[in-house]
């Protein structure tokens, strides 16, 4: 008798478990970004961003970043990023000890790029443009609701790069096209992140 | 009968201590204004700042916070490279507590605003903003249910842009005296 009840208990534990669900989940974010492997050089940068999670293995990240490198202490570029990654993590929470959880992500965004000349600032251009990225992380869950996530993606610019020459002591600036089609940066993202509220999925 | 009134009062003596609320838990909000001290990481400068922290438990584990540094000039009164170099900082904490006491670690993305000090090389300097990065560890004890004390140290890593580049990363210090108050009752 004793071992049916302590077998009902066992299944009804499980069973409770297996119910849990991470979809609907809104978390809020900040994070720094640091640009490496560019034709600019290497960068800092700050940003937010939230995240929508979608089912227990798909969730969606929408940021927001602003990236300065300082080029050869001549030329100041800056690089404002707005755009979306969609993360999937390979193992459910079931399979993979939830304190670590590995992901894959891809996405797009809209970047601004402007470079100025450091000592005149009057001296400058810009672009808009569009790119992709791709890359890997993982997200440490602090606790429940907490967590620091680590990623490192490659982003690639569609649009013209602006580069700088120097003549007799004078900065110029043109645009060129890409000699290379995955011309872009690496970008690498320690960000903290919680849960606010379950949009959907409470029960 | 003697004995039993003293157990009475005893145990419900115990009981109210029991059910005392617990300080830090979701909902305290605790704000303070402070003088900061800094040290340079390039330079043997050292500065002080004007800094102001507005904070919010999420759990008694988390918080959110935004803080910010008004430039007050070099700490042995010299002419400063700087006009200003305010900064603006937003992050989470994770908190480990032990009755009053929280220790707390984070990291708090921000933004610095700098301009340097005119003079015969720089006759109209310009103002940059620069993206910078933070990591932040301190200590709060709170006294009561609406006064804290408090230590804090910051890294920050910056970079100032214009005119000529500076490299801005310093350790922040900052300790005294702060006010909290639970805006949701404890469950």
């Amino acid at each position: 008798m004793r071992g049916i009840i302590v077998s009902i208990c066992l299944l009804s534990a499980l069973a409770g478990k297996s119910q849990v669900s991470n979809k609907g989940w809104f978390s809020l974010g900040a994070r720094s970004t640091v640009s490496s492997f560019s034709h600019d050089g290497f960068g800092l940068g700050t940003g937010g961003q939230f995240r929508v999670q979608l089912s227990n293995q798909v969730n969606t990240d929408w940021f927001a970043d602003f990236i300065s490198i300082n080029q050869d202490n001549k030329v100041k570029s800056d690089y404002y990023h707005i755009g979306w990654s969609v993360l999937f993590y390979p193992f459910s929470h079931k399979e993979f000890n939830t304190k670590v959880s590995p992901y894959f992500l891809a996405g797009h965004c809209f970047d601004y790029n402007r470079k100025m000349e450091i000592s005149n600032t009057a001296n400058m251009r810009d672009r808009w443009g569009s790119a992709v990225q791709a890359g890997i992380g993982a997200h440490f869950n602090i606790t429940d609701r907490f967590d620091v996530s680590l990623t490192s993606q490659y982003m690639m610019h569609f649009t013209n790069e602006i580069s700088y020459h120097e003549h007799d002591g004078v900065i110029e600036f043109d645009e060129h096209n890409h000699s290379n089609a995955l011309e872009g940066h690496l970008l690498t993202t320690l960000s903290l992140n919680y849960k606010i509220v379950k949009l959907w999925g409470r029960n | 009968m003697g004995k039993k009134l003293i157990l009475f009062f005893c145990l419900t003596g115990f009981s109210a201590l029991a059910q005392e609320e617990s300080l830090i838990r979701a909902g305290l909000i605790k704000a303070t204004l402070t003088i900061s001290p800094s040290k340079s990481l390039s330079s043997p400068n050292s500065y002080f700042y004007l800094h102001g922290i507005l904070e919010g438990y999420l759990s008694e584990s988390v918080s959110v916070s935004g803080e910010g540094y008004f430039y007050q000039g070099m700490i042995k009164g010299n002419k400063s490279e700087f006009a200003y170099n305010h900064s603006l900082f937003f992050g989470l904490s994770r908190h480990f507590t032990k009755n009053n006491l929280d220790f707390y670690i984070g990291m708090q993305p921000g933004v610095s605003f700098t301009q340097l000090a005119s003079d015969s090389l720089i006759l109209k300097a310009k103002t940059s903003v620069n993206p910078s990065v933070s990591a932040i560890a301190g200590l709060n004890y709170f006294v009561g249910k609406y006064i804290h004390f408090f230590i804090q140290s910051r890294l920050v890593l910056a970079e100032h842009q214009t005119d000529l580049p500076r490299n801005i990363s310093d350790l922040r210090f900052s300790a005294g005296l702060g006010f909290n108050i639970n805006a949701l009752k404890s469950k």
